[in-house]
Protein backbone atom coordinates (compact mmCIF):
# COMPACT_ATOMS: atom_id res chain seq x y z
CA UNK A 1 0.00 0.00 0.00
CA UNK A 2 1.66 3.29 -0.95
CA UNK A 3 1.88 6.21 1.80
CA UNK A 4 -0.15 8.53 0.01
CA UNK A 5 -2.96 6.47 0.73
CA UNK A 6 -2.33 6.59 4.26
CA UNK A 7 -2.88 10.28 3.81
CA UNK A 8 -6.33 10.03 2.90
CA UNK A 9 -8.38 10.40 5.94
CA UNK A 10 -10.54 8.06 5.43
CA UNK A 11 -8.08 4.86 4.02
CA UNK A 12 -8.49 2.76 7.88
CA UNK A 13 -7.80 -0.55 6.32
CA UNK A 14 -4.70 -2.05 5.28
CA UNK A 15 -3.75 -5.59 3.67
CA UNK A 16 -1.51 -7.50 6.22
CA UNK A 17 0.67 -6.43 9.21
CA UNK A 18 1.70 -2.66 9.68
CA UNK A 19 5.29 -2.56 9.71
CA UNK A 20 7.54 -0.39 11.73
CA UNK A 21 9.07 1.25 8.70
CA UNK A 22 5.40 2.67 7.74
CA UNK A 23 4.72 3.83 11.29
CA UNK A 24 8.04 5.73 11.44
CA UNK A 25 7.28 7.10 8.11
CA UNK A 26 3.63 8.16 9.38
CA UNK A 27 5.37 10.08 12.39
CA UNK A 28 8.27 11.99 10.41
CA UNK A 29 5.21 13.36 8.39
CA UNK A 30 4.02 15.40 11.41
CA UNK A 31 7.30 17.26 12.11
CA UNK A 32 6.28 19.75 9.83
CA UNK A 33 3.17 20.45 11.86
CA UNK A 34 4.85 22.53 14.80
CA UNK A 35 1.88 23.73 16.55
CA UNK A 36 2.42 20.25 17.91
CA UNK A 37 3.64 19.76 21.18
CA UNK A 38 2.51 15.98 21.93
CA UNK A 39 1.82 12.47 19.96
CA UNK A 40 0.25 9.88 21.76
CA UNK A 41 0.55 6.49 19.75
CA UNK A 42 -1.01 2.96 20.79
CA UNK A 43 -0.13 -0.10 18.52
CA UNK A 44 -1.83 -3.77 18.86
CA UNK A 45 0.25 -6.93 18.48
CA UNK A 46 -0.79 -9.73 17.93
CA UNK A 47 -0.05 -12.20 20.73
CA UNK A 48 0.50 -15.81 20.91
CA UNK A 49 -2.05 -16.77 23.25
CA UNK A 50 -2.41 -20.28 24.14
CA UNK A 51 -6.05 -21.87 23.83
CA UNK A 52 -6.61 -25.22 25.31
CA UNK A 53 -2.96 -25.76 24.39
CA UNK A 54 -2.61 -24.29 21.62
CA UNK A 55 -0.41 -21.46 20.22
CA UNK A 56 -1.92 -18.69 18.07
CA UNK A 57 0.47 -18.11 15.47
CA UNK A 58 -1.74 -15.54 13.52
CA UNK A 59 -4.79 -13.80 13.08
CA UNK A 60 -6.90 -13.01 10.11
CA UNK A 61 -8.81 -10.05 10.07
CA UNK A 62 -12.21 -9.29 8.01
CA UNK A 63 -14.67 -6.31 8.10
CA UNK A 64 -17.98 -4.97 7.12
CA UNK A 65 -15.71 -2.87 5.33
CA UNK A 66 -18.35 -0.28 4.62
CA UNK A 67 -19.62 0.03 7.73
CA UNK A 68 -16.45 -0.08 9.37
CA UNK A 69 -15.38 2.76 7.79
CA UNK A 70 -18.28 5.32 8.30
CA UNK A 71 -17.83 4.14 12.44
CA UNK A 72 -14.05 4.67 12.21
CA UNK A 73 -14.32 8.27 10.66
CA UNK A 74 -17.38 8.91 13.19
CA UNK A 75 -15.27 7.85 16.07
CA UNK A 76 -12.24 9.84 14.74
CA UNK A 77 -13.86 12.94 13.96
CA UNK A 78 -15.94 13.11 17.92
CA UNK A 79 -12.64 12.60 19.43
CA UNK A 80 -10.87 14.99 17.50
CA UNK A 81 -13.19 17.51 18.42
CA UNK A 82 -13.47 16.14 22.37
CA UNK A 83 -10.09 16.41 22.99
CA UNK A 84 -9.13 19.49 20.44
CA UNK A 85 -6.76 17.36 18.49
CA UNK A 86 -4.12 18.90 15.90
CA UNK A 87 -4.77 15.86 13.68
CA UNK A 88 -5.32 12.13 14.45
CA UNK A 89 -4.76 8.69 12.15
CA UNK A 90 -5.84 5.27 12.83
CA UNK A 91 -4.76 1.85 10.91
CA UNK A 92 -5.77 -1.25 11.19
CA UNK A 93 -5.01 -4.89 9.47
CA UNK A 94 -7.09 -6.87 7.30
CA UNK A 95 -5.97 -10.43 6.29
CA UNK A 96 -3.50 -12.48 8.19
CA UNK A 97 -1.03 -11.24 10.83
CA UNK A 98 1.05 -13.08 12.55
CA UNK A 99 2.04 -13.01 16.20
CA UNK A 100 4.84 -10.68 17.05
CA UNK A 101 3.59 -8.01 14.22
CA UNK A 102 1.17 -5.01 14.54
CA UNK A 103 -2.83 -5.10 13.54
CA UNK A 104 -3.74 -1.26 14.75
CA UNK A 105 -2.02 1.77 14.66
CA UNK A 106 -3.82 5.14 16.51
CA UNK A 107 -1.82 7.96 16.64
CA UNK A 108 -2.90 11.20 18.07
CA UNK A 109 -1.56 14.85 17.85
CA UNK A 110 -2.22 17.87 20.28
CA UNK A 111 -0.57 20.73 21.66
CA UNK A 112 -0.01 19.85 25.05
CA UNK A 113 -0.05 15.89 26.42
CA UNK A 114 -3.24 15.40 28.66
CA UNK A 115 -5.38 15.55 25.50
CA UNK A 116 -3.18 12.92 23.64
CA UNK A 117 -3.05 10.28 26.54
CA UNK A 118 -7.06 10.76 27.09
CA UNK A 119 -7.66 10.73 23.55
CA UNK A 120 -5.41 7.98 22.49
CA UNK A 121 -7.07 5.84 25.52
CA UNK A 122 -10.41 6.55 24.14
CA UNK A 123 -9.86 6.05 20.46
CA UNK A 124 -8.93 2.54 21.21
CA UNK A 125 -11.51 1.46 23.41
CA UNK A 126 -13.90 2.76 21.27
CA UNK A 127 -12.11 1.12 18.17
CA UNK A 128 -12.66 -2.65 19.99
CA UNK A 129 -16.48 -1.69 20.80
CA UNK A 130 -18.03 -0.25 18.08
CA UNK A 131 -16.14 -0.84 14.80
CA UNK A 132 -17.23 -4.01 12.64
CA UNK A 133 -13.88 -5.93 12.62
CA UNK A 134 -13.82 -10.06 13.07
CA UNK A 135 -10.93 -11.81 13.89
CA UNK A 136 -9.84 -15.82 13.46
CA UNK A 137 -7.28 -17.17 15.73
CA UNK A 138 -5.52 -19.53 13.78
CA UNK A 139 -2.74 -22.08 15.12
CA UNK A 140 -0.19 -24.14 14.08
CA UNK A 141 -2.29 -27.07 12.97
CA UNK A 142 -4.54 -24.89 10.41
CA UNK A 143 -7.65 -24.93 13.16
CA UNK A 144 -8.56 -21.60 14.45
CA UNK A 145 -11.46 -20.23 17.00
CA UNK A 146 -13.19 -16.67 16.79
CA UNK A 147 -11.49 -14.21 18.60
CA UNK A 148 -14.35 -11.87 20.90
CA UNK A 149 -13.24 -8.71 22.62
CA UNK A 150 -13.56 -8.54 25.95
CA UNK A 151 -13.72 -4.95 27.87
CA UNK B 1 -33.74 -8.34 -0.12
CA UNK B 2 -30.08 -8.62 0.54
CA UNK B 3 -28.62 -10.46 3.89
CA UNK B 4 -24.85 -10.25 4.38
CA UNK B 5 -22.88 -12.50 6.92
CA UNK B 6 -19.93 -12.05 8.46
CA UNK B 7 -17.08 -13.82 10.46
CA UNK B 8 -18.35 -16.91 12.44
CA UNK B 9 -21.78 -16.30 11.36
CA UNK B 10 -20.76 -16.70 7.50
CA UNK B 11 -18.58 -19.87 8.35
CA UNK B 12 -21.61 -21.29 10.39
CA UNK B 13 -24.16 -20.68 7.85
CA UNK B 14 -21.57 -21.74 4.56
CA UNK B 15 -22.61 -18.18 2.93
CA UNK B 16 -20.83 -14.89 2.70
CA UNK B 17 -24.42 -13.96 1.38
CA UNK B 18 -28.20 -14.64 1.22
CA UNK B 19 -31.00 -13.65 -0.57
CA UNK B 20 -34.30 -13.18 1.22
CA UNK B 21 -37.94 -12.60 0.67
CA UNK B 22 -38.55 -9.20 2.47
CA UNK B 23 -38.97 -9.01 5.43
CA UNK B 24 -41.31 -6.42 6.80
CA UNK B 25 -39.12 -5.72 10.04
CA UNK B 26 -36.17 -6.39 11.83
CA UNK B 27 -38.46 -8.75 14.39
CA UNK B 28 -40.14 -11.12 11.47
CA UNK B 29 -36.60 -11.71 9.71
CA UNK B 30 -34.67 -12.17 13.48
CA UNK B 31 -37.64 -14.95 13.82
CA UNK B 32 -37.34 -16.21 10.12
CA UNK B 33 -33.47 -16.58 10.66
CA UNK B 34 -33.82 -18.30 14.22
CA UNK B 35 -36.38 -20.65 12.83
CA UNK B 36 -34.23 -21.50 9.38
CA UNK B 37 -30.97 -21.47 10.71
CA UNK B 38 -31.04 -22.93 14.24
CA UNK B 39 -26.84 -22.37 14.24
CA UNK B 40 -27.84 -18.99 15.18
CA UNK B 41 -29.91 -19.54 18.22
CA UNK B 42 -26.94 -20.29 20.49
CA UNK B 43 -24.85 -17.20 18.75
CA UNK B 44 -24.69 -13.43 19.95
CA UNK B 45 -25.19 -11.01 16.76
CA UNK B 46 -26.57 -7.82 15.90
CA UNK B 47 -28.12 -7.32 13.02
CA UNK B 48 -27.31 -3.71 11.16
CA UNK B 49 -29.83 -2.36 8.44
CA UNK B 50 -28.00 -0.09 6.07
CA UNK B 51 -24.73 -0.28 7.57
CA UNK B 52 -26.61 0.99 10.73
CA UNK B 53 -26.94 -0.92 13.65
CA UNK B 54 -30.72 -1.75 14.28
CA UNK B 55 -31.07 -1.00 18.07
CA UNK B 56 -35.16 -0.85 17.34
CA UNK B 57 -37.81 -3.40 15.34
CA UNK B 58 -37.41 -0.28 12.63
CA UNK B 59 -39.88 -1.02 9.36
CA UNK B 60 -37.71 -3.17 6.33
CA UNK B 61 -38.24 -2.52 2.09
CA UNK B 62 -36.55 -4.13 -0.75
CA UNK B 63 -33.73 -2.54 -1.13
CA UNK B 64 -32.39 -2.25 2.55
CA UNK B 65 -28.89 -3.74 2.77
CA UNK B 66 -29.17 -6.55 5.75
CA UNK B 67 -26.21 -7.44 7.49
CA UNK B 68 -25.40 -10.30 10.44
CA UNK B 69 -22.93 -8.92 12.48
CA UNK B 70 -20.64 -11.54 15.02
CA UNK B 71 -19.06 -9.96 18.20
CA UNK B 72 -16.30 -7.85 17.47
CA UNK B 73 -12.63 -8.48 17.39
CA UNK B 74 -10.76 -5.73 16.04
CA UNK B 75 -7.44 -4.10 17.87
Amino acid sequence: MSEEKIETKKQFFIDGAISPTLISGMLAKHSKKTGIGAHDIFLGQVRADIINGHAVKAIEYSAYTEMADNELARIREEIIGTFNLTCAHILHSIGMVNTGEICLLVLVSSVHRKAVFDACLEMVERIKKEVPIFGKEVFEDGTHVWKENVD
Amino acid sequence: MKLLLFGMLAEDIGKQEIVLETFRDVNSLRKYLLEHYPILRNKQFMIAVNKQKADKNITLSENDEIALIPPFAGG
